[in-house]
């Protein structure tokens, strides 16, 4: 009795400075676990202190702002934390996010397609490719790759819906737009489960400020799950000391494979 | 009071810091609210993607061997903040913190691995020093 005291008595003082210790981007205790804070929005100098190059916004050969290079981003994996606030759910969002259990069937455990949102705020880095008429996300994160066009076309309606979705680029100005629809709808768009629908569109704009960063402004436009589009602003830094790494998802996925990760039933998911 | 509480001291003092997890969501097969404290003998170090492992031996109260096994962050982001698969080697004595799996017995997931002189030797949270 005398030990249990002393433990529940040590368990509340250290868990009180557990909670005050967290800083927004540590583990949180919403669905998927980790959160990301307001300060999601900027990689900056990022672990050890690194100073990424000064400069100006490099041009590319053919005359347009140069978004090459492998980037580190800022993990986001709770845009409502990165939001400030509520996330606006329509009555069947916020149904699909309160019955998310990722103990009861985890997609993304299973190795299964993160999507373009989960993907792009994945805490590893990505490489940028650009030419004149194509753009590719090179995602370290279990070795995925989108490549799309630039010049000009329009999305085509007779494709297949897929995890990352139909994504067509354009350049703004200084600012390319990448415009990405036709989303099968089994992803979700953070590791803590929120959620989206198959008429989810994203606007992804990306702004290289200077030598060393992009500004990049996700638009999330989703009407069957948000009553009103959801905003939110990154800031990339350059790693010329990095190199995309191999990521196999399934070679060493001991939780999938000894059964405590469960494989959704993500193709009725979000279907009632 | 269960024995294996002695050999395994619930830790008290987990440290925020940016975890690497981005594989799989965390609640899918730990429980947050059960952290666990380790000391015991590297057997072995599963350096692959997604995630590395780490075995242990820990000693229980019985005077018998635990044996644990503990998953980590993904080598290519522990190698990017500095740690290799060189950083311990099997034999070492080490004190993992980490937290319990909800669906096995002797698992859990890691937040650091310190030497016997204290020194930070894998993280998820931290960078190496």
């Amino acid at each position: 009795m005398k030990y249990r005291l002393m433990l529940a008595g040590a368990v509340c003082l250290a868990f009180g400075s557990w909670i005050v210790a967290q800083p927004q981007d540590a583990p949180g205790a919403a669905k998927g676990g980790p959160g990301a804070g307001k300060g999601a929005g900027k990689a900056g100098k990022g672990r050890g202190g690194y100073q990424p190059p000064e400069g100006p916004a490099p041009k590319t050969p053919w005359g347009v702002l140069d978004l090459n290079g492998v980037w580190q981003r800022p993990y986001v994996p709770d845009i409502e934390r990165a939001n400030g606030g509520p996330l606006p759910y329509t009555e069947w969002g916020k149904k699909q996010f309160d019955t998310y259990n990722a103990e009861e069937g985890d997609y993304t455990g299973s190795c299964l397609p993160f999507g373009h949102s989960r993907a792009m705020g994945s805490p590893d880095p990505i490489q940028i490719m650009l030419t004149p008429n194509s753009m590719a996300f090179l995602y370290e994160q279990n070795s995925w790759f989108k490549v799309l066009p630039i010049d000009g076309r329009a999305h085509n309606p007779k494709k297949v819906p897929t995890w990352f979705g139909d994504s067509i680029g354009h350049w703004d100005g200084d600012t390319m737009v990448v415009d990405t629809t036709n989303f099968n709808g089994f992803t979700r768009l953070d590791t803590n489960g929120h959620p989206h629908s198959n008429q989810l569109h994203m606007i992804e704009k990306f702004t290289r400020t200077d030598l060393g960063h992009i500004a990049y402004q996700v638009t999330y436009d989703d009407p069957k799950t948000y009553t009103k589009p959801i905003v939110q602003n990154r800031t990339f830094t350059l790693r010329p000391d990095w190199e995309i790494q191999e990521y196999s998802c399934e070679e060493n996925n001991k939780g999938l494979i000894e059964g405590r990760i469960k494989v959704p039933d993500y193709q009725n998911a979000g279907k009632q | 009071m269960n024995k294996r509480l002695i050999g395994v001291t619930i830790f008290l003092g987990l440290t925020g810091g940016t975890s690497l997890w981005a594989h799989h969501s965390l609640a899918a097969e730990f429980d947050q609210k059960k952290p666990v404290s380790l000391t015991g003998t590297l057997t072995k170090l599963d350096w692959r993607n997604p995630h590395a492992w780490i075995y242990m031996d820990v000693k229980n109260a019985s005077g018998g061997i635990d044996k644990w096994e503990c998953e980590l962050g993904s080598p290519n982001a522990m190698t990017r903040a500095g740690f290799t698969q060189d950083s311990v080697k099997v034999g070492d004595e080490l004190v993992l913190d980490g937290i319990l799996s909800k669906k096995g017995t002797n698992i859990c997931s890691t937040r650091t691995v310190k030497g016997k002189d204290g020194r930070t030797v894998l993280s998820q949270t931290e960078g190496a020093k």
